[in-house]
């Protein structure tokens, strides 16, 4: 803890010479030779062209607040800080062992309180999940499971991905052209617009329409892998997907609104996990599931 | 003399940078050995400037440039496109990562303004759920507690 704050102090002056770089590093330009030049005037193009998936660790962070604070206008947060603590152990454990296990502030889990079953994963890892589908887990690695598949969609960024790609290049391109100074209240508008445009893409791909049938896919492929790294039987998701099968069909908006049919997610993830061996949850994992999620 | 002095400079601070990234996470953890297991040295925030020493797997060593601090970091918390930021600049500036590092693009200040135009959203929440984090070394705790390896596998 001391070394932690000495490190801070140590760097806070650092951090503000990093910070106010952009200034003085327009002097460099004398440096760079002519090709070098006409190059990085092409690559600037290019960076227009995928915007979304140059947007840094922090404006996901930014989008993913956002994206949260829009969910939970409908919908709260269970009033249970055991089971809180307990699935933000067990998402942020799992997250820690994906392909990608930093984002700007670190994935968070949140349990909403309402009986419909279903999960969203805002960008940058904000992970909200249904009440109803933990209720419909029967074990640490169902909700493992669960979990592992939301984490693949944020680590394959597809909440980014879903937001139009003009809603940011526009912002970007307007403001962007002069990159010393700080914003005007106009354009500090300009770019809350073109904020406020993307939680919307966010929020009608990932709440109301969906994501495709094969991001889906790859969330589930992401999942297999981080269940079998934490070393739970990726088995756990095909029985999770056999419980969403059996759901009975009809009610109200739910997870079978926005994904694939479960049978068709149960053939693909069989293929992948033919040859794995089941693994028996330890005492602990059986305890702290019930002790946790009991009083739900 | 004084004309050989400033392209001198220029070309040293060049090398220098070209060397280095910057913290692109809100705390960096540093770890004594590239795994989440290692012991914890601490944390680098963001936009701490770093030169990269070594790296293996998803992980690098790296010394924070000011204290010299040195220790091993997962290779998404750091970004050199610092360097672009310098170069871009002098174009048509619109790459996304100049804008940000900038300070520019989705800040607290274009937060703010939404939450202005959009008081029914439920930020109180979202601020509560972020300061739900757990540190790294508890996350290895709550693996191995379960027999499960943070590496990967049971042990």
């Amino acid at each position: 803890m001391k070394l932690t704050l000495l490190v801070r102090l140590a760097i806070v002056s650092v951090s503000f010479g990093a910070l106010s770089l952009p200034a003085h590093a327009l002097d460099f330009g004398s440096l760079i030779p002519d090709n070098k030049t006409l190059s990085l005037v092409g690559r600037s193009a290019d960076s227009l062209n995928k915007a979304n998936q140059d947007l840094t660790p922090l404006q996901q962070y930014y989008l993913g607040r956002a994206f949260g604070a829009t969910i939970l206008q409908s919908r709260k947060p269970v009033d249970n800080p055991d089971a809180l603590r307990y699935v933000n152990f067990l998402g942020q454990a799992l997250a820690l062992v994906s392909d990608q296990p930093e984002t700007y502030s670190g994935y968070r889990f949140l349990i909403l309180d309402t009986p419909e079953v279903n999960a969203f994963s805002g960008p940058g890892g904000f992970i909200l999940i249904t009440k109803g589908l933990v209720k419909l887990t029967h074990n640490e690695a169902e909700l493992a499971a669960v979990l592992a598949h939301e984490i693949g969609h944020v680590a394959l960024e597809h909440g980014v991905k879903a937001i139009q790609k003009n809603r940011l290049t526009g912002a970007w391109v307007g403001i962007g052209a002069d990159a010393a100074k700080t914003l005007g209240p106009d354009e500090v508008k300009q770019m809350t617009a073109a904020f406020e445009g993307s939680v919307t893409d966010l929020t009608t791909t990932i709440v109301n329409k969906g994501y495709s049938r094969d991001t889906e896919f790859e969330a589930d492929a992401r999942a297999v892998t981080v269940l079998r790294r934490a070393g739970y039987s990726p088995q756990a998701l095909v029985a999770m997907l056999q419980e969403l099968k059996a759901m009975p069909q009809g009610a109200g908006p739910s997870i079978a609104k926005t994904h694939p049919a479960p049978q068709d997610r149960i053939d693909r993830v069989m293929k992948l996990i033919s040859k794995d061996p089941l693994v028996t949850l330890s005492p602990t994992e059986v305890s702290r599931y019930q002790t946790a999620l009991g009083g739900l | 003399m004084k004309k050989l002095l400033i392209p001198c400079l220029l070309l040293v601070s060049w090398s220098l940078w070209a060397a280095s990234a910057a913290v692109q996470v809100k705390e960096a953890s540093l770890y004594a050995e590239p795994s989440a297991t290692a012991k914890f040295l601490g944390k680098l925030p963001y936009g701490t400037v770093i030169s990269i020493l070594e790296t293996k797997g998803g992980w690098a060593r790296v010394a924070a440039q000011g204290n010299g601090l040195t220790g091993w970091v997962r290779s998404l918390s750091y970004t050199t496109k610092t360097l672009d930021l310098k170069a871009g600049a002098q174009t048509s500036g619109a790459s996304s990562t100049e804008v940000s590092l900038a300070g520019r693009g989705f800040s607290e200040e274009v937060e703010q303004d939404y939450k202005t135009k959009n008081p029914t959203l439920d930020y109180a929440d979202v601020d509560k759920m972020e300061a739900q984090g757990i540190p790294d070394p508890d996350l290895d705790g709550f693996l191995q507690d379960g027999g499960l390896n943070p590496d990967g596998g049971r042990p």
